[in-house]
């Protein structure tokens, strides 16, 4: 049941994206060059507010200790119950800015400020990973990652993507294309178990099926690691399971696999790519793509 | 007493009677091969008093040899048979040599004009018994090598020429990547050195001897099929140069995977004699240079990004040097910068590493020590012996304003210069790190009488700073 209506939904988006994407094409042919970067930032999702883009400039004026911290608290005041409107307007403030240092100092020390739990911050910035000003974006992929808290000595932290991933399905909806890419360039394995349980699984066999593959596949890259393998090596069974998960039915799982094979062409065996190559999902086409573009160039050199 | 007498009495007989020999003997014309020295030098056991000239006067010495009792002037002089030691046998052929001395020929000398002389009194390039000055056959050659590419080119530094001062020193003359067969180029093949070939005169022959089959030369810098240039016996035959030219350009490589000097010589092809020589040390260590946020690498370098003109100041000085933007590292501590660290302990046998970085740069360096820490078991034996921080600010992301306090896992040596921040700054800054240099935990440079007032913007151009990062580099770490 679950597969008939995953599928209805796919098809309904697919149509509606296309015409989505119709319509926009049209308008940016219709929209000389030069006047669509004003609509990029006029009609884009975030709305400058006057007060709030001054305030932040003050704080970027600031000369001692005492007055910055009052201008921060002037911020925080503007911000109350609208810390999803703080966000926009800091990464507002940032695109702007003609001194990115010093915007993202401003940035950073407000962020700072502000004794906001990292869920909050995370699920305030997440759509702004589709946000039209390509600055935008990549000031919000930097600051996700920021509250990763990605080390050497750990795996990163994806709780708070996870999290959100879990209010979108238990509403009826499903994480953006943007936050899952993001999630798999940041950290193939993690987050393929974070949007499985984001998801909600509850059939133990589908668990266990995902969780042995990534268990697999990971403890490959371990060997590789710490020397137990060499860097290139690979193992029959990792090519089993990645085969596997190309035929799953969810398009996060074949999802990790592209991205596998986009990080490791060494890993990719013909079937598996043609069969992704021709995938329902748009984003498992793309990044298929390139592990095919990489592979074919592994397998040209010598 | 009497024994001097009798010795002296021994030593007039033996000169009369050589010297007898020498005016009654006419015919006597036996060969013999140049002898050498105990350290393999060619000397002239005839020129038995070392003059340079051999006549009359070399019969006093040759019969001080004869009695041993005196150290000679050279180690062969009158040991004609090469049997380590002077005796009768060598009488004879002492007469042969003073009576039919070496025949001359055409000799160059580095910066002298072609001259007439046999072979023992030539000590440059000696080109055979009757050869003539006439037309002059001296080569004036010279080679300059080339600090080590990056890619496609020299990017992020400009060109450099090893200066003539440094060609032949063991470690500021040209280091060159060991260029073992698994070696991974992500961006091609750039671990050949560039070196120019100039001649005086076009058509002139050089060749390239090699002190060691380390060495390999070819005339395309990507080792294109077919263009090595062949040693025999270490030496290749003419270097080709272009109708009409007097430069060219070969590119040296380092082919056996183990660590060492080799020297390259530029010689005329038909005669052993040196026109130039370079010394490569292939390189042990290598240094990642991670800039602040916003610093980009640039040529020619930003005078206001320290931490990359202290890198090009080691580049200059023999050293491997990578400058990276410092978001080349990821917060986990992989990306480009681990990985070329990585391939070359594995690859190149690189067993020291340097990091220093500015700012972000600094919380970079911490990542990246970190992560090779981390990983040590797969990546091979080498040591971190030298990190540095200039007001360094983790780097969890690009809005990061925590001040980096952590020292490098596993540094050998750590160095960390800060200041406190300020409205000026945007109050981003470093601060005091355990167990850093100098000593107890680092410097604030704001207590020192040139960083009073100083912000994060200029802790990295202190020349103060500058010149305490390189130098204790350069004590650190080997190039």
């Amino acid at each position: 049941m679950s597969q008939v209506i995953g599928s209805t939904y796919r098809h309904f988006r697919f149509r509606f994206n296309t015409t989505l994407r119709a319509v926009a094409t049209i308008g940016v042919i219709v929209v000389p060059a030069s006047a669509s970067e004003e609509i990029s930032k006029a009609d884009g999702q975030i709305r400058p507010d006057v007060a709030f883009q001054s305030a932040l400039r003050d704080v970027s004026e600031t000369e001692n200790n005492e007055q910055r911290n009052e201008r921060l608290n002037r911020i925080q005041d503007l911000s109350v119950g609208r810390h999803d409107h703080m966000i926009g307007q800091l990464l507002w403030y940032y695109a702007t800015s003609d001194e990115k240092v010093k915007a993202s100092s401003v940035v950073g020390r407000v962020l700072d400020h502000h004794d906001v739990p990292k869920q909050t911050s995370v699920f305030a910035l997440i759509p702004h990973l589709d946000d039209r000003d390509a600055s935008v974006r990549e000031m919000t992929r930097s600051l996700l990652q920021g509250y990763e808290e990605r080390s050497a000595s750990r795996p990163p932290d994806f709780s708070a993507y996870r999290s959100f991933i879990e209010a979108k399905i238990r509403t009826g909806g499903e994480p953006s294309d943007s936050l899952v890419r993001h999630m798999y360039e940041s950290d193939p394995g993690t987050a393929l178990l974070a949007i499985m349980r984001g998801y909600q699984l509850r059939d133990p066999d589908e668990m266990k099926l995902i969780l042995w593959a990534e268990h697999v596949v990971a403890d490959l890259f371990w060997k590789r690691r710490h020397g137990f393998l060499g860097p290139k090596a690979v193992e029959p069974a990792v090519i089993r399971q990645l085969r596997l998960l190309a035929q799953h039915e969810r398009w996060w799982v074949r999802m990790y696999v592209a991205e596998i094979l986009r990080r490791h062409p060494e890993l990719a065996r013909p079937q598996v790519l043609e069969s992704l190559q021709d995938d329902a999902h748009p984003l498992v086409r793309e990044t298929i793509l390139k592990a095919t573009e990489k592979h074919s160039k592994r397998s040209r050199d010598p | 007493m009497r024994f001097r007498l009798r010795d002296s009495a021994v030593r007039f007989i033996l000169s009369i009677g050589v010297l007898l020999l020498f005016h009654v003997a006419e015919d006597a014309s036996a060969q013999h091969g140049p002898p050498v020295d105990d350290r393999g030098i060619s000397c002239e056991p005839c020129d038995a008093n070392c003059d340079s000239l051999i006549d009359e006067l070399d019969i006093a010495a040759f019969v001080d040899a004869l009695l041993g009792d005196q150290p000679g002037c050279s180690p062969c002089r009158g040991d004609f048979d090469n049997d380590g030691e002077v005796n009768g046998q060598d009488m004879q052929p002492l007469l042969d040599c003073l009576l039919v001395p070496p025949e001359t020929g055409a000799c160059c000398e580095p910066s002298t004009a072609c001259f007439l002389a046999n072979e023992a009194e030539c000590q440059g390039g000696w080109f055979g018994p009757g050869s003539s000055c006439d037309p002059d056959p001296c080569i004036t050659g010279d080679m300059t090598a080339y600090r080590p590419q990056h890619g496609a080119g020299y990017f992020p530094f400009a060109r450099t020429a090893v200066s003539d001062f440094d060609e032949e020193s063991s470690t500021q003359g040209p280091g060159i990547r060991i260029n073992a067969p698994s070696d991974d180029d992500p961006m091609g093949e750039d671990d050949l050195i560039e070196v120019t070939l100039a001649i005086d005169q076009p058509g002139a022959e050089v060749a390239l001897r090699r002190s060691h089959g380390h060495l390999k030369v070819w005339t395309t810098r990507t080792k294109d099929v077919g263009t090595e240039i062949p040693f025999l016996n270490d030496k290749t035959s003419s270097v080709p140069f272009g109708p009409g030219e007097t430069m060219t350009t070969v590119w040296v490589e380092w082919a056996v995977p183990m660590h060492g000097t080799a020297d390259l010589v530029l010689e005329p092809s038909t005669v052993a004699a040196s026109l130039d020589v370079l010394r490569f040390h292939s390189f042990v260590g290598i240094v990642m240079a991670l800039g602040g946020e916003g610093q980009v690498p640039s040529v020619p370098v930003d005078l206001n990004h320290g931490t990359f003109v202290v890198a090009v100041g080691l580049y200059d000085q023999g050293f491997d040097v990578h400058l990276h933007d410092e978001d080349d590292v990821a917060p986990d501590g992989s990306g480009p910068v681990f990985d070329e660290v990585v391939n070359a302990i594995r690859h190149r046998l690189v067993d020291e590493v340097g990091i220093f970085g500015y700012s972000h740069g600094g919380g970079s360096t911490y990542d990246l020590a970190d992560r090779l820490d981390a990983d040590r078991a797969g990546i091979g034996r080498f040591e971190i012996r030298f990190t540095s921080y200039a007001d360094a600010v983790e780097n969890d992301s690009d809005v990061d304003i925590s001040q980096e306090l952590r020292r490098p896992p596993s540094s050998g040596y750590h160095a960390n210069h800060y200041q406190n921040g300020s409205f000026a700054d945007f109050f981003l800054d470093g601060g005091p790190v355990p167990n850093s240099e100098p000593s107890p935990t680092g410097l604030n440079v704001e207590v020192t009488p040139w960083g009073a007032g100083a912000t994060h913007f200029e802790v990295d151009d202190f020349v103060q700073v500058r010149d305490f990062i390189e130098t204790n580099l350069v004590s650190n770490v080997t190039p």
